[in-house]
C-alpha cells in the first residue's frame, strides 16, 4: 500500500516538474515581444524616411486646393487619413511653388497654377505626428506602449530638421521656384485653407534666377 | 397522445424564447474606474454607466481606489457575477494586465478607458486621449508664452501610468529643443492637487525665480497655482495643465492659467459603452487602439468652451 502512494507521489511530481518546465507561447506573441525588446523609434524612423515615404502616394496641390474650395467634405472625407477620432485630417501634398517670404519657421510658397494660394513649407517648429500619420506607414494597433508609436514621430521629426532642411535653408531665396513633397494637418472644424503647413520630405530649388 | 405532444413541444418552445428574451434584458455592464477621488474619473465612470444603461444594460460601477489588489477583487467578482462586458480604467499599465487577462480568459471583453495596459491582444480595445499630441501643442504654446527662454517646474502624475509618461514625453519632444529653456525641477504629484501644492512649495524654497509650471493635470495645476498664490507669486509665474477641468477653464478665463489640453472623458466613456454593446452582439473587429484627440485651451479660444 506505501509502496503504491510512493509511485502515486512520485508520478505526481514528475508531472508537476514537466509542467513546469516547458511553457507554450503563440508565435505572434513571442514575435512582438521580441520586437518590442528591440524596438528602436531611431532606426525605425531612418528605414521608413530612406525607402518608404518617397514612395507613398501625394496628392498634386492645385488640384488639392480646388478640391477643398468646392467640394470640402466630401474630399476630407474620401483622402484624408485620420488617427482615432479627430477633427483633424492628414495627407501627403506635392507641388511646385514660388518663394514669397523667408520667414522664422517657414518659407511662404506660391503654388503654381493657381491665384494667389499659399503654403508655408515648415523650416523650424517641426513637431508632432503630422508626418508619421500622412504617410500612413505606421499603426497605432501594432505598439503595446503609446509611447514607441510616439517616438516613431519624434525621430522622423529630427531627420526633417536636420536632413532635410539645412540644405534647403543654405540655398532658398525669393523668387526661387521649388517642387516640394510634404505633409500637411487640415482641422475639418476650422474649415481653414490658407496659411497651411506642410512638413517637407523633398525639397528641390529648380531655378535658380529669381 | 399527437396532441399532447405537439402542445408540450410548443410549450418548451415559447419557454425557451421567453427564457432568452429575459437572458437578454438581464445582460449587465461592469465598469472599474481606477479612483473616485478625482472628480475626471468620476464623470467617466457617471459616463460610461449613463450609455451602457441607454443601450438596455445594467450597471455598476466599482472603485478600485488606485490599488490593484483592490481592481484585482473587483475583476474577481465580475467575472464570478457573470457580467458580459467590462469598461475599464486600469489603475497600473503593467500591473493590471493580468485582471484583463483574467476576464478574457472567463470569456468577457474589457474596454480600456483612458489609460492604456501594456497589451494589444488582452482588451477588446484601448480608447484613450492622444496625450502626446496634445502635450506637443501644448509644448509649442508653452515655448512661444516663455519666448524660448526661462526655467521652470515639472510636476509629473503617477510614475506607473502610461498617460504621465506620453504627456512629458510630448511636452519633451518640443521643449528639450529650445536650450535657453532650463528644466530646474521635475517631481510626481500623483496627480494629485494637494500634494501637487505641498511639492511646489518645497520646490520654490529652492528656485524661487521660475517662470513656468507644467502639470501632467488639471488637478496638479489647481494645486501649483495654490502655491504660488500662497507665495506671493501667482501673477509672474505661468501654470499650464491638461485635463480640461471645470476649475481649470474657469481660472484660464480668469487669467489665472495659462492653458490646459481639453480631454473629452464623456466621449471616451459613450464609446467605450457602444463599442461593448456592439461586441455583446456580434461586433468583435476593432481597432486594438483608439486614440480621441485633444484641444488646446488658452485665454485665445477659452470662448469656445462652455464655462459652467
Amino acid at each position: 500500500m506505501i509502496k503504491r502512494i510512493k509511485i502515486v507521489i512520485g508520478i505526481l511530481l514528475i508531472c508537476l516538474i514537466a509542467y513546469n518546465s516547458v511553457y507554450f507561447e503563440a508565435l505572434d506573441e513571442k514575435k512582438l515581444s521580441e520586437i518590442k525588446e528591440d524596438f528602436s523609434p531611431k532606426t525605425f524612423a531612418q528605414e521608413l524616411m530612406q525607402t518608404q515615404i518617397n514612395n507613398v502616394p501625394a496628392l498634386e496641390a492645385s488640384a488639392y486646393f480646388a478640391q477643398l474650395d468646392s467640394n470640402f467634405n466630401s474630399f476630407t472625407k474620401e483622402h484624408g487619413k485620420t488617427l482615432g477620432v479627430s477633427n483633424y485630417r492628414y495627407f501627403m501634398l506635392e507641388g511646385k511653388g514660388k518663394v514669397l517670404a523667408i520667414e522664422d519657421e517657414n518659407v511662404r510658397l506660391d503654388i503654381e497654377g493657381l491665384d494667389s494660394q499659399s503654403i508655408l513649407l515648415a523650416t523650424d517648429f517641426i513637431f508632432g505626428n503630422t508626418l508619421r500619420d500622412a504617410s500612413g506607414l505606421v499603426s497605432i494597433s501594432d505598439y503595446a506602449n503609446t509611447m514607441d508609436f510616439n517616438n516613431i514621430s519624434v525621430e522622423m521629426n529630427h531627420i526633417v530638421k536636420n536632413e532635410i532642411i539645412p540644405p534647403f535653408m543654405k540655398q532658398v531665396s525669393e523668387g526661387q521656384s521649388v517642387n516640394f513633397k510634404g505633409a500637411l494637418r487640415l482641422n475639418l472644424e476650422e474649415k481653414q485653407t490658407d496659411e497651411l503647413r506642410v512638413i517637407p520630405i523633398s525639397l528641390a530649388i529648380t531655378s535658380n534666377n529669381p | 397522445m399527437k396532441y399532447l405532444t405537439i402542445f408540450l413541444i410548443t410549450l418548451m418552445l415559447i419557454s425557451c424564447s421567453q427564457s432568452r428574451k429575459e437572458s437578454e434584458g438581464n445582460k449587465k455592464i461592469a465598469i472599474v474606474i481606477s479612483t473616485l477621488n478625482n472628480p475626471w474619473f468620476v464623470v467617466l465612470g457617471e459616463a460610461a454607466a449613463k450609455r451602457a444603461r441607454e443601450l438596455g444594460y445594467e450597471t455598476t460601477i466599482f472603485d478600485s481606489q488606485n490599488n490593484t489588489a483592490k481592481e484585482a477583487e473587483h475583476f474577481e467578482n465580475v467575472i464570478s457575477a457573470g457580467y458580459s462586458a467590462i469598461l475599464f480604467n486600469p489603475t497600473d499599465t503593467e500591473g493590471s494586465v493580468s485582471n484583463v487577462k483574467r476576464a478574457k480568459e472567463a470569456g468577457i471583453p474589457t474596454f480600456c478607458m483612458d489609460r492604456e495596459i501594456n497589451s494589444l491582444d488582452l482588451a477588446a480595445t484601448q480608447i484613450m486621449s492622444d496625450n502626446f499630441s496634445g502635450c506637443v501643442e501644448l509644448g509649442q504654446y508653452f515655448v512661444r508664452k516663455l519666448n524660448k527662454k526661462g526655467k521652470y517646474v515639472e510636476l509629473l502624475g503617477l510614475v506607473g501610468d502610461n498617460n504621465t509618461w506620453n504627456r512629458s514625453k510630448g511636452f519633451h519632444s518640443v521643449v528639450d529643443n529650445f536650450p535657453e529653456i532650463e528644466m530646474v525641477a521635475q517631481q510626481s504629484a500623483d496627480f494629485d492637487r494637494n500634494k501637487a501644492m505641498e511639492v511646489l512649495e518645497s520646490i520654490l524654497q529652492s528656485h524661487p525665480n521660475i517662470d513656468a509650471v507644467f502639470c501632467g493635470n488639471d488637478a496638479m495645476a489647481m494645486g501649483a497655482y495654490q502655491a504660488l498664490l500662497a507665495a506671493g507669486k501667482a501673477e509672474s509665474i505661468m501654470v499650464f495643465g491638461f485635463d480640461g477641468a471645470d476649475d481649470v477653464l474657469q481660472a484660464i478665463n480668469d487669467n489665472k492659467i495659462e492653458a490646459t489640453a481639453m480631454q473629452s472623458p464623456k466621449l471616451m466613456a459613450q464609446k467605450a459603452a457602444e463599442f461593448a454593446d456592439q461586441y455583446i452582439k456580434g461586433n468583435k473587429d476593432f481597432e486594438k487602439k483608439i486614440p480621441i484627440a485633444v484641444e488646446v485651451v488658452t485665454q485665445k479660444n477659452i470662448e469656445k468652451f462652455a464655462i459652467k
